[in-house]
């Protein structure tokens, strides 16, 4: 085979007017595709593992999926549900064991430890009331619940045991005049429960309110504690003289201050609270309420006068009742909206006095309940409403 | 680096540009057709560099992309150019030689023998004595062995020369 048979096809070319033409177009193109640089990142899709839950290997939605998803969305997640849970409830460990643990990793310092501690004893003994309004308070569950519960009184005790040797007055004022105010208030409603409830075993609420009642003890114990240390100054100086003589001591006063300041805060508080409740509860539990904070406005404005006299002991003490005052008018609102019953209040005026002879009588049995307020009925009944949440502060 | 590449892709142009040209042309019977190809089959490579690819070596890459582009083609609109119709199109197998009446004679004489040899040995053929491909390169386009096309080079050869005498 001769070489120019094969040179015949090799004559085939473009001419150089096709060759620059194309040419041309090639570089018009490089120019606008270039060549991506290796040196830049590329962002390639890419599914994630949870997103590809809800596509099939083709990538359409996968629907039951996708509405389990949206179902668990919608509800707010299985935590947000388990956190309305009760003893007993296929959701309750969820509330206990995450939800509250979660809580606690939240709870950086030691003051937001102790009030997420009272915080939790609150919701068990709330937890207690709603069990028993739907006659469901049963010996294992009250066992559990108070199990839990004096989990939450220890770690409380202990950080005001805490707070106390580090010499803050205020922050243990604060915490037992909020725990004095919640312990009462239970106490009440669980009476209450235990009087109208034909149907549950008186035993399981008593050994609640045992419970409850041991606390109050402690909290009171706490309280005078805290007075006493104000009286005599101990913080501030441990000779004897520095009892005699409490006005010179600017840190009683300095003390007494801040507790009306912290009692005024929290009339506040509760009166905003109040406010924005006004339309969503009965007329009666909020005059109740609100007449209850006008009593706590009142020790406020007594304890001014103590104040201006420099008895700021007295000041001291009038302005912690206040504060406890306060807080009980809340909690008492909260608790009946919850429960939907009406709890008359039993703190009348024996039991104020009482508080005012504490000082006198400090061992006082404050489990002696003269409370006789046979006229106030209760209304109750067995639904149950979680609009509110409770927030002790 | 994207210069280097763009000039890289540029040399490849002028290089082959007229070997696939060709190679189009004589399997689409029609030199718009071819020229379209052309640049097809380099904006198919340059899109391929463009994708963070290397192309090692060009001429087989070029001409493999081509011989895709073809079958694509064609599978698309079943043309049948017989040679006939690529004589009365224009086609001119030795354009830049045409005032030579006998090379022009033994163009057209050339183009119709490669043509009659059937398409397993035509392509081998041409590509290994119009593009002086090794072997090795062809199989790589046609995704044949070595050894076949070897053979089929050394049938392809046997069979021309039957179909020339």
């Amino acid at each position: 085979m001769n070489l120019n048979f094969f040179n015949h096809f090799k004559k085939i070319r473009l001419n150089a007017e096709e060759r620059t033409k194309i040419r041309v177009s090639l570089i018009d193109y490089l120019d606008k595709n270039p060549v991506r640089s290796p040196d830049t990142n590329r962002h390639v899709w890419q599914r994630s593992r949870i997103f590809s839950l809800f596509l099939t290997r083709k990538g359409a939605l996968n629907m039951p999926a996708l509405i389990i998803a949206l179902i668990i969305t919608l509800s707010g997640g299985i935590s947000a549900g388990a956190n309305n849970s009760l003893p007993g409830d296929l959701l309750y460990p969820v509330k206990v064991s995450i939800n509250e643990r979660v809580k606690a990793a939240v709870a950086v310092s030691s003051e937001s430890e102790a009030d997420l501690a009272l915080k939790l004893m609150d919701e068990r003994l709330q937890e207690t009331e709603q069990l028993a309004t739907k006659s469901d308070l049963k010996a294992e569950l009250v066992a559990q619940v108070d199990e839990r519960f004096t989990v939450q009184a220890d770690k409380l005790k202990d950080l005001i045991g805490k707070f106390e040797a580090e010499g803050k007055t205020e922050v243990v004022a604060k915490l037992t005049a909020n725990l004095s105010a919640l312990l009462r208030v239970h106490d009440q409603v669980l009476t209450q429960l235990r009087e109208k409830l034909a149907n549950i075993d008186p035993a399981n609420i008593d050994k609640i309110q045992a419970k409850i009642k041991a606390e109050i003890k402690n909290a009171d114990d706490i309280n005078v504690r805290v007075e006493t240390r104000i009286k005599d100054n101990k913080d501030d100086n441990d000779t004897p003289t520095s009892t005699k003589d409490v006005t010179e001591h600017p840190r009683i006063e300095a003390a007494a201050k801040a507790k009306l300041e912290a009692a005024q805060h929290k009339i506040a508080e509760v009166d905003r609270f109040l406010n924005a409740q006004k339309d969503r509860v009965t007329e009666e539990s909020w005059n109740r309420a609100n007449a209850k904070l006008g009593e706590a406005k009142n020790l406020v404005a007594q304890g001014k006068v103590k104040l201006e006299a420099k008895a700021y002991a007295e000041a001291f003490r009038l302005f912690q009742q206040a504060h406890i005052t306060a807080q009980s008018a809340k909690l008492h609102l909260v608790i009946e909206h919850r429960l939907e019953i009406n709890i008359p209040d039993r703190r009348d005026d024996n039991d104020r006095k009482r508080d005012e002879k504490k000082e006198e009588n400090k061992n006082e049995n404050s489990d002696e309940d003269n409370r006789d307020n046979n006229d106030n009925k209760i209304d109750l009944k067995l639904k149950l409403n979680n609009d509110i949440k409770l927030e002790v502060r | 680096m994207k210069q280097m590449e763009k000039e890289e892709f540029l040399e490849a142009y002028e290089n082959y540009a007229d070997a696939i040209f060709r190679y189009c042309l004589i399997r689409v019977y029609d030199r718009e057709k071819a020229r379209d190809l052309v640049q097809d089959v380099f904006i198919r490579a340059w899109n391929y560099i463009g994708g963070g690819r290397v192309i090692e070596n060009w001429k087989p890459f070029l001409f493999r992309t081509a011989t895709n582009l073809m079958i694509d083609a064609s599978r698309k609109k079943h043309e049948q150019i017989s040679l006939e119709t690529l004589m009365e199109s224009g086609f001119d197998a030795g354009h830049d030689d045409r005032s030579h009446v006998d090379n022009y004679i033994d163009g057209q004489k050339a183009v119709a023998a490669i043509n009659d040899l059937e398409e397993i040995y035509r392509l081998p053929i041409y590509m290994r004595y119009v593009e002086d491909m090794s072997p090795k390169d062809i199989a790589q386009i046609t995704g044949e062995s070595e050894n076949v096309i070897s053979v089929r080079i050394h049938r392809g050869i046997y069979m021309l020369k039957k179909l020339i005498e």
